[in-house]
């Protein structure tokens, strides 16, 4: 009986050894993604507008973002991410499904913007009238804003401007002020 | 005396031994978890304009006070923000067979959520489907998003409607595993007979009168290709 019992603890001993002795399978690793990408906006909804669009990066070339697709709204690379200090850029075209509406938003109305990993809430702080070539106000102001904007007038010749202050964020839920009601 | 108020929440110091205190969440917490909270609370009385007033020991200071029953509310608003993730999986041949339906899907998943007892009073007796690339739906006052193992209301966001956000996921999750689990066991080619015989059952509407709703709200509105839910990607 003892020895039955003893070969059973050898096989059982060895059985393990020779798991650990396997090399770990690729799929088994659990690789970390990176923060970077895990912040990186996915989608914008407006809920003024009913409006939820799905984002792309826009890659920047010659100094421009470039807009690869008619069909989707564009997070602006190298603006900053949700929740780092510095302006998030989100633009699409004024197209209908698009940003055809945006003019009708207004200050204080809410722009919600989803990542992997989080839900960030902005409130309307500003509207402007730019001119296209105007890049001012992407200069951060010690917090994190959103700048939303999409061509406006006769020809497209201006840009219309929102600029949303960062106001909570989900999860690892923080408010920045008693006003949470998002 | 001194007195603060925000569109939350409010106090007054009405003498060195008492403070009047109103917080929206104050519904929300008992009384005697308040007042465990409070070092320096003596005694807590409820009014009935839904305002407390706090008396306090002989050795503390009202403002200090009302800074620990502030940053109280606050972490209690911080819990309440965030709801717990109720999962469901589906699985790629149903994401496939789905990714031509995905319309579809939603509105049987909307009737079910508008017709089921447990959530009836929350939202109104109606739905919208989200006109967007990426789906959703619009259950009034609610905006429900399907991640690709959960669902989330995205807006409106806040302590006060916390529970209310949680039974709409929870409830929101079972119905799709119900969904997945009827779409599965269904027999090849019969998997929409299935969906609707469900969806019958749980509504008490007639085939005829489920297609013409979801056939009306579906008018123009596109389909969610880019929907985590019916993604095919993980």
């Amino acid at each position: 009986m003892k020895q039955k019992f003893f070969i059973l603890v050898v096989l059982l001993l060895l059985a393990g050894l020779t798991t650990l002795a396997q090399p770990l399978k690729k799929s088994s690793l659990v690789v970390p993604k990176p923060a970077k990408e895990l912040l990186t906006p996915q989608y914008i909804y407006i809920p003024k507008l009913k409006l939820f669009l799905s984002l792309q990066t826009a890659p920047i070339k010659n100094n421009e973002w470039i807009l690869s697709e008619q069909k989707t709204a564009f997070f602006g690379e190298g603006s900053a991410l949700p929740g780092e200090q510095g302006v998030s850029a989100i633009f699409a075209h004024a197209k209908n499904g698009l940003f055809a509406k945006l003019p009708l938003l207004e200050k204080n109305d809410t722009l919600i913007v989803i990542s992997e990993k989080k839900l960030f809430q902005y409130k309307i702080e500003e509207k402007q009238l730019i001119e296209p070539d105007e890049l001012s106000f992407l200069k951060p102001k010690g917090r994190n804003q959103l700048a939303v904007f999409t061509c406006f007038g006769k020809d497209d010749k201006k840009r219309i401007l929102f600029l949303g202050g960062l106001i909570g964020e989900l999860p690892n839920a923080k408010i920045k002020n008693s006003l949470y009601q998002i | 005396m001194g007195s603060y108020t925000t569109p939350t929440w409010g106090y007054k110091i009405v003498s060195d031994r008492q403070i009047q205190f109103y917080h929206v969440l104050l519904p929300k917490v008992k009384t005697q978890t308040l007042k465990r909270s409070i070092p320096y609370a003596q005694d807590i009385k409820n009014h009935k304009d839904g305002s407390i007033t706090i008396s306090l020991t002989a050795d503390s200071y009202p403002t200090i006070a009302i800074e620990k029953v502030i940053s109280f509310f606050e972490q209690k608003t911080n819990s309440l923000l965030e709801t717990p993730d109720y999962y469901y999986k589906v699985p790629l041949r149903i994401k496939r067979l789905l990714t031509q339906w995905a319309l579809t899907f939603q509105g049987c998943l909307a009737l079910m959520l508008i017709h089921s007892k447990k959530i009836k009073k929350l939202i109104k007796n109606d739905f919208e489907f989200i006109n967007s690339q990426c789906g959703g739906l619009y259950l009034a006052p609610y905006t429900l998003f399907l991640y690709q193992d959960r669902p989330k209301i995205i807006h409106p966001i806040s302590a006060q409607n916390s529970n209310e956000r949680k039974k709409i996921e929870q409830e929101t999750a079972r119905l799709v595993r119900g969904m997945i689990k009827k779409m599965r066991e269904a027999q090849p080619g019969l998997t929409g007979l299935a969906l609707l015989s469900m969806l019958e059952d749980k509504t008490r509407l007639k085939a005829g009168k489920i297609c013409q709703i979801i056939n009306g709200k579906s008018f123009g509105v596109v389909n969610p290709i880019y929907s985590p839910f019916f993604s095919e990607q993980i």
